[in-house]
């Protein structure tokens, strides 16, 4: 069970490390944020699993998926407001972005 | 089933995992104080809404898995070099104009590989709601459509409202 459970924290953590060198290879905000708000999502759940399963009681458990569901309920959330603040203040996009003619239209807006 | 009584539960949810103990003392300390905080801050939006719950697991399950796959796709453009990404910005337009379908559909999208929501124009009577979806590897605009319509008929079918349509699975059981 402890091999298990260092195993599961191992490869979170590892998750989590590829979401910071997403950060920082991807190309524009938005490709940024799927890095940061996709890899470190399952990286923290990983986590989160290992750690209940060093736990033998109930109570602490409850606590541990209390942050999951939070976590899967925030981080999209946050990701979301990052994303639309930068698309709404004009950010400079990659280069090669395809815009469909309806966002091409919103993207003038602002 | 109207919103408040969700929020209720899952308040109680909240404070039983935060006290780490499911006793008769937390359950009954838990019921009053979310009685309390509904009291106080009630929900903007009371509407009563259809929660099938079979479709509602299904939503769920098809996200979480989408969770799984969304990490692999974004990892793996992390540590392969060569540079696949080809990003693109889709309009699509929803079905539904409520508030809370809205919301879910948003979440799945995010949580979905490669895709994520970046605006949102929220529609009138006459103007259907518009996702704008920022894609991180286009191939066909209307494959991302697709998909967005997908993620929505499982999230119509999991709640809706009354003005929604019909969600293609008839009803799977579960009041309305």
């Amino acid at each position: 069970m402890d091999l298990i459970s260092a195993l599961l924290m191992a490869v979170g953590a590892a998750f989590s490390l590829l979401a910071g060198v997403g950060l920082h290879r991807f190309d524009d905000v938005f490709a940024r944020m799927h890095a940061a708000g996709k890899a470190s999502t399952l990286g923290l759940l990983l986590i989160l699993l290992g750690v209940a399963l060093r736990l033998s009681e109930l109570g602490p458990v409850l606590k541990v998926g209390l942050v999951a569901v939070l976590a899967v309920i925030t981080i999209p959330a946050g990701v979301h407001l990052i994303a639309r603040a930068a698309w709404r203040a004009g950010t400079e996009l990659a280069d090669a972005t395809v815009f469909d003619e309806v966002s091409q239209r919103r993207f003038d807006e602002f | 089933m109207r919103p408040r009584i969700l929020l209720a539960a899952w308040l109680l949810l909240v404070w039983v995992a935060l006290w780490r103990d499911v006793s008769p003392a937390n359950l009954v300390s838990g019921a009053l104080l979310s009685g309390v905080v509904i009291w106080v801050f009630p929900p903007a939006n009371d509407a009563p809404l259809g929660v099938r719950p079979l479709a509602l697991v299904r939503f769920i399950g098809s996200t979480a898995l989408s969770i799984v796959r969304a990490n692999l796709v974004v990892a793996w453009e992390v540590v392969t070099p060569s540079n696949r990404i080809n990003e693109g910005v889709v309009a699509v337009e929803l079905q539904s104009s409520n508030p809370l379908v809205i919301t879910h559909v948003s979440h799945a999208i995010i949580l979905a590989p490669g895709t994520m929501v970046i605006d949102i124009d929220k529609g009138t009577d006459e103007r259907p709601t518009k996702l704008f979806v920022h894609v991180l590897h286009l191939r066909t605009v209307d494959e991302v459509r697709d998909e967005v319509l997908e993620l929505e008929a499982l999230a119509l079918a999991a709640v809706s409202g009354r003005d929604d349509p019909d969600p293609t699975p008839p009803t799977e059981g579960g009041a309305r």
